[in-house]
């Protein structure tokens, strides 16, 4: 009796082994097919962009060829045309910093990606916002927007680098207002894409910026002050030095040996370290502050 | 039903036992495909590229001992010292090395001493003899240092006293890293908000055979050897299955020697790797758990599933079960060591579920298996077995440990493109299905053999690993 279990039992393994067989062969297959169609796409795409890029249209007058507008109908498509796009820009040197004339004139995109910024599922919002900022499409930035403090991490983050993207030094007006706290890999994010695209520092929505209130705000501004070798916000850096959060205050003292201090900032700074001597001990600010206060004295 | 599979209480501990050991391996499959469905999400919004002109990012040491590596040390060297990141050091401990492997770095490298200077003296390890910086400007992020031997884990241990760094990563110079390995290694702790990471690791490869250009690998191939062929299932299993698995449950208790990552910080704080252990990998990741444990503050353990470091396997039986006798040794000092885990509630699921199920079904599975063998052969000696019944049941059990095999390689199929040709999948497919005539059975009998030395106090080294090294072409 036992016996005869143990034979069906055989068999259904078997059967499980046949189908895992089979599931690895339709992989494979699947596999060869989309790195197929990736390698035509991506002939098509730079194709057309190189034959386009050197017309001097205006970019109403460009027209998405009807090949891709099948392809962007796609959300999965739509991705892949993405990655070629964002892959190719770096080898097309010019003036222009914008592809948008591939898709800007084009409503579909925009459509097709409203709807997945609508979606209720994380994974299709966040690839919607990302493909949005990568592209310069910006019809749906207000959407967008308001998912800056989203529940969840990758919207809320892909929210962020989008504003930062697409309004630059103005985005940043929104941190008083960011409710959850700011990942070293996001804050490193921000900092980046606003050298990359607004190099120039802008006092106006930075003394904005130095109002949040969040530890992981505050660093962020720290960080920002760096990459931007920023002089007159000595002051900032010198308060946050002796910031009850260790993360802020550890990377206040990263900044020090960067930034140079004239009498002003120094009186500031000896203030603020006599007062903080009095309720704490630091032996690493100690060691650091000490020789700095004592060469200018 | 049960009256017919047995006759005494051991044969139900031993089916209880299978059953257990089945329903985890079921239970990893279904956490592991969560797993790699949910890092498959993430990773695409996981850029290396956003951070790799970044100033912000935290400083590393690279820290690999070496230990009569003359055969490959100065091509290993210049390939760990390719590796795209901005700030990381490479600090080279060679371990009273018996060869020429100090003179080749001298001589490639443009070395020379720097007077010595003392160590983070919180570690304690055997003494420096000499400490080396290259002239060249080239080389500026090269260390060496020279000691007196002391083992894998006391030459770790010495530079990890020696590193300037915010993180440490320990690895061996004879392991291959990928060219962005740290940029992807180091997202684990640029991402961390409420729970500090403690250990992050990465999937370890074996690239037995295959072509290293330059230092890094130009194209993997399988191993020729079969008993190294089955360790890439073997791996492959225990890195995708296993570990992510376990990452889903924040139960991760091991993260592999020859790649791991650590806050330099906290591997201080508990005095470094443990030099009286061969399994120094994990009792650091146990002890650093407990430590965060009774510290009360929340942490994690990362593993990354992509490949990022190569390393070579053992291609032939007896240096296989050097290896295996002495991962079983390390496992048996780490268990015992770390025995007031055992159903301690103070360490919450660590100590209620995670460190139980290694000494249930890592530390115990070989002698369950090995004491299965001894009963088996007494029954059919006394002609208590039911000879149809015991084949059925050894073919179905069989089947089972080949569909687990099967899984593992059709989600490594799926996630990644390292073995992606149909020719390479079916000898990877075939060497599942030897594997439990082939390697198995050597590594029952060395984990039996560490045990027995284990137990009988029978003294013994870390054994020779004789390897062939990677040559490149």
């Amino acid at each position: 009796m036992l016996e005869q279990q143990l034979i069906q039992l055989i068999f259904l393994l078997l059967l499980i082994l046949g189908g895992l067989w089979l599931s690895i062969g339709y992989s494979l297959l699947r596999r060869r097919y989309r790195v197929k169609r990736k390698k035509q796409l991506k002939e098509q795409v730079i194709q057309y962009v190189s034959i386009n890029y050197t017309k001097s249209l205006p970019i109403s007058k460009f027209v998405v060829p009807h090949w891709l507008q099948g392809y962007i109908k796609k959300s999965r498509d739509l991705r892949d045309v993405a990655n070629i796009i964002i892959n190719i820009k770096d080898f097309f040197i010019t003036d222009r910093d914008t592809w948008s004339f591939l898709f800007a004139t084009d409503v579909t995109v925009a459509k097709e990606l409203k709807a997945d910024i609508k979606s209720n599922n994380w994974y299709k919002k966040s690839r919607a916002i990302w493909i949005s900022y990568e592209l310069d499409i910006d019809q749906n930035l207000d959407l967008i927007a308001k998912l800056n403090s989203h529940k969840h991490i990758l919207v809320r983050r892909e929210a962020q680098i989008a504003l930062v993207r697409f309004l630059g030094w103005k985005s940043l007006r929104i941190l008083p207002y960011v409710k959850f706290p700011i990942s070293l890999w996001q804050q490193i994010r921000i900092v980046e894409k606003l050298h990359q695209y607004y190099p120039k520092f802008d006092d106006t929505f930075f003394k904005k910026a130095i109002q949040a209130e969040s530890p992981s705000s505050r660093e962020l501004c720290l960080r920002i002050i760096r990459r931007f070798h920023v002089q007159n916000y000595n002051w900032y850096a010198i308060q946050e030095l002796f910031s009850e959060h260790k993360y802020v205050a550890n990377m206040a003292l990263e900044l020090l040996d960067e930034l140079s201090f004239d009498e002003d900032d120094l009186k500031l700074l000896g203030q603020h370290y006599q007062a903080y001597k009095l309720r704490a001990n630091n032996v690493v600010l100690d060691q650091k502050l000490t020789p700095l206060l004592q060469a200018n004295n | 039903m049960l009256n017919q599979i047995g006759h005494n209480w051991w044969d139900y501990f031993f089916l209880v036992y299978g059953i257990a050991l089945f329903m985890w391996y079921f239970s990893f499959i279904l956490l592991a495909i969560l797993a790699i469905r949910k890092n498959k999400k993430r990773v695409g919004f996981l850029n290396v590229k956003d951070i790799k002109k970044a100033i912000d990012l935290p400083s590393i040491s690279l820290i690999a001992p070496a230990y009569n590596e003359g055969k490959t040390i100065v091509t290993n060297v210049r390939s760990l010292l390719s590796i795209q990141y901005p700030y990381y050091e490479l600090i080279i401990v060679n371990d009273g090395s018996k060869d020429d492997s100090l003179q080749q770095l001298i001589d490639d490298f443009e070395l020379s001493t720097v007077p010595l200077y003392k160590g983070n003296e919180n570690i304690d390890c055997k003494e420096v003899v000499g400490i080396y910086k290259s002239q060249n400007p080239k080389y500026s992020n090269l260390t060496v240092i020279d000691k007196v031997n002391g083992g894998r884990a006391d030459a770790i241990n010495t530079g990890i006293s020696y590193a300037k760094t915010k993180l440490i990563l320990c690895t061996d110079a004879d392991c291959i890293i990928e060219q962005d390995a740290l940029l992807k290694m180091v997202r684990p702790y640029l991402e961390q908000l409420d729970k500090e990471v403690i250990a992050c690791g990465g999937a370890i490869g074996i690239a037995n055979d295959s072509k290293i250009k330059n230092g890094t690998l130009s194209e993997l191939r399988l191993p020729k050897s079969i008993i190294a062929r089955i360790q890439v299932v073997e791996y492959i299993r225990s890195f995708l299955l296993g570990r992510m698995a376990w990452t889903q449950i924040d139960g991760l208790l091991l993260v592999s020697g020859a790649f791991g990552l650590y806050p330099t910080k906290r591997v201080l704080e508990v005095g470094g790797l443990d030099k009286n252990t061969v399994g120094e990998d994990l009792e650091l990741c146990i002890r650093l758990r407990a430590h965060m444990e009774r510290q009360k503050i929340p942490y994690d353990v990362v593993y990354i599933p992509e490949t990022l470091c190569w390393t070579e396997a053992p291609s032939t039986a007896k240096i296989y079960a050097v290896q295996r006798d002495r991962w079983a040794r390390g496992l048996w000092e780490t268990m015992k060591k770390h025995r007031y885990l055992f159903f301690n509630p103070k360490y919450r699921s660590m100590g209620l579920v995670f460190f139980p199920y290694w000494i249930f079904f890592e530390l115990c599975a070989p002698i369950v298996e090995f004491l299965g063998l001894i009963i088996l052969v007494i029954y059919i000696s006394l002609g208590w077995i039911n000879l149809p019944f015991a084949i059925y049941l050894f073919i179905a059990v069989y089947l089972i440990g080949c569909i687990f095999s099967t899984i593992s390689i059709l989600l490594y199929t799926i996630s990644f493109r390292h073995y992606a040709k149909p020719k390479i999948l079916i000898q990877l497919l075939i060497a599942a299905y030897v594997e439990p005539f082939i390697n198995h059975p050597i590594m029952v009998f060395a984990e039996i053999k560490g045990y027995f030395k284990k137990i009988f106090k029978i003294k013994s080294s870390w054994g020779n690993m004789t390897r062939k090294g990677f040559t490149s072409k």
